[in-house]
């Protein structure tokens, strides 16, 4: 394991590490980032994605950034995910785990998308039931994420932002802050991000996500679709900015899921986010 | 919401099996309390579980779609798009481990009636995810030069068993399938008409290091290899092979696949 700790590079940046980029950075590990994330899914029971990481891990630090144990579900996390996970983690040794605060699993289906939750009481204790679990499972804390919604529920009794709050209060896990997915929903909701962060628990926020939205027009109202398929958007690189002007800097990542660019255009974004960095901080990796 | 509020009986797991049967259901109307109990604002709750529904029912077409590649060149992007739809409509994914779905594809295209007029469509799906099998399926412990000498006399001796490589994957068409699979992703609508009955092919496809390979073999390694991979024995495994072909020179086609991590020791 490469330990982020100990790595001489003095970037905060990341990537979303993807297929088409596996050879370019198993022979030619770019400089100017410093770690790298993965869906672990992708790696369960080896092959070529597997033989590739095993490479790649010897030059960065690995996070995994978990979209399968559907941890905002009703029923508890799937049991074989999860040891399938566990084994993945034993071998690859992450420096973190992350998932979402969403659900896709309902019975034996798996949906395989982020769904909305309704904020409530109920649902929070679901949440935390299931962290619990995995936290247990796994013998670490983990990082949740908020997610891009598109809808929300007439049940709703608290903002999302407090939803996570107590999530973190009652768990002890942390976030993964996805500047992204907050203008996003706020957009559709028609709700302000600026109240978003200004409520959301900084301090447990371990990792930040830039990743690019879709703008689209349904029944005459404008909707951002969390497509992963762009470069950050500027109303997100000012929101990414206003965010480090007022807290402390923590592991950023750059992530492109659909349409992947060449890997400069990656570098480039990843670039861009560390010299926002730079002109608020003298920049030392906070560590999770 | 006093009038419209359905929450008093509206629990998270009867919410997320409503939202669940509605994305896996796109073409049904939406369920009532599901519908009442979305905070529309300026855009119809129908229209936002359509996003939900795009990106589920979307996401899970292109995943058919990238593992069966050679399908859309040969049928064309309406009609692949369209029988990946019935699939998806008929399979929800069991789990969060997307490599595994829609493994059983090819079944599915034997029997969906509007692919019944293309008779090799089966065995082009069947190519097709023997590569995939080959990228995803896990190592074992390959039989090499460096290590067939300590290992072929124990196989040999029945003291340890030889099986193919877990990536490994053998299939026999009544058309010469490799050769369609190259024809097609290399354009060939733009090439001469291909010759579907230019004589069938067994074809094996493994992985090699990085690399997935493929190559076309005779019916008797065919046969050898088949009954290899059930009995894990090379005596009954020669002995089917020599009943296809009397002059199956098994210890010319071991040293011939010997470099390339076909076999693994069991």
């Amino acid at each position: 394991m490469v330990n982020i700790n100990h790595t001489s590079k003095q970037t905060l940046m990341g990537l979303g590490l993807r297929h088409p980029h596996y050879r370019q950075i198993a022979d030619n590990p770019p400089p100017t980032i410093s770690w790298l994330e993965v869906h672990p899914e992708n790696y369960f029971g080896g092959g070529i994605n597997f033989k590739f990481l095993e490479e790649i891990r010897k030059n960065y630090p690995i996070s995994f950034h978990g979209v399968g144990l559907s941890l905002g579900a009703a029923q508890p996390p799937d049991e074989r995910h999860l040891a399938q996970l566990k084994k993945l983690i034993d071998c690859i040794e992450p420096f973190q785990f992350s998932d979402h605060a969403a659900w896709s699993a309902s019975g034996n289906a798996h949906l395989n998308d982020l769904l909305p939750l309704a904020y409530t009481r109920e649902n929070l204790d679901n949440l935390c039931r299931n962290i619990d679990v995995v936290q247990n499972g796994l013998g670490q804390s983990i990082l949740i994420e908020n997610p891009s919604t598109y809808l929300c529920f007439y049940d709703d009794e608290m903002p999302e932002w407090a939803f996570l709050n107590e999530a973190v209060r009652r768990t002890g896990c942390h976030l993964l802050l996805d500047i992204n997915n907050v203008q996003v929903q706020a957009h559709n909701h028609g709700s302000h991000a600026d109240a978003y962060f200004e409520n959301i628990n900084f301090d447990a926020v371990r990792e930040i996500h830039l990743a690019g939205y879709t703008a689209k027009t349904i029944e005459g109202q404008s909707v951002y679709i969390d497509t992963h398929g762009q470069a950050v958007h500027d109303d997100v690189w000012q929101l990414f900015d206003n965010v480090m002007a007022r807290h402390a800097p923590v592991r950023t990542l750059i992530e492109w899921d659909n349409d992947i660019p060449p890997l400069n255009s990656l570098l480039d974004e990843a670039a861009k986010a560390q010299r926002i960095i730079d002109a608020h901080h003298h920049v030392e990796a906070r560590h999770g | 919401m006093a009038e419209t509020d359905p929450k008093a009986h509206y629990r998270p797991q009867l919410l997320q099996q409503d939202i669940a049967h509605a994305l896996l259901h796109p073409d049904a109307p939406m369920p009532y309390r599901l519908d009442r109990a979305i905070n529309n604002g300026n855009i119809s709750a129908a229209a936002r579980m359509d996003i939900y529904k795009n990106n589920v029912i979307g996401g899970l077409i292109e995943i058919i779609m990238a593992r069966y590649p050679t399908i859309r060149p040969l049928v064309g992007d309406e009609f692949a798009r369209a029988m990946a739809r019935e699939y998806v409509l008929r399979n929800a994914p069991k789990a969060a481990n997307m490599n595994e779905y829609a493994a059983d594809y090819p079944d599915f295209i034997r029997s969906f009636t509007p692919a019944q007029d293309i008779a090799f469509l089966f065995d082009v799906a069947m190519l097709d995810g023997l590569e995939h099998h080959a990228y995803y399926a896990p190592d074992g412990l390959a039989l090499r030069r460096e290590n067939a000498a300590e290992y072929l006399p124990q196989i040999l001796a029945g003291t340890a068993r030889l099986n193919l490589h877990p990536s490994c994957g053998l299939m026999r068409s009544a058309y010469p399938i490799l050769a369609l699979q190259d024809f097609t992703r290399a354009g060939g609508d733009t090439a001469p008409e291909f010759n579907l009955d230019a004589g069938g092919q067994c074809v094996m496809v493994w992985r090699f290091g990085f690399r997935v390979e493929k190559r076309v073999i005779g019916a008797a390694p065919y046969v050898f290899l088949k009954t290899l991979r059930v009995e894990q024995d090379v005596h009954t495994a020669l002995e089917y092979a020599l009943t296809v072909d009397d002059i199956f020179n098994f210890e010319a086609f071991l040293q011939d696949m010997l470099p390339h991590d076909v076999f693994s020791i069991v």
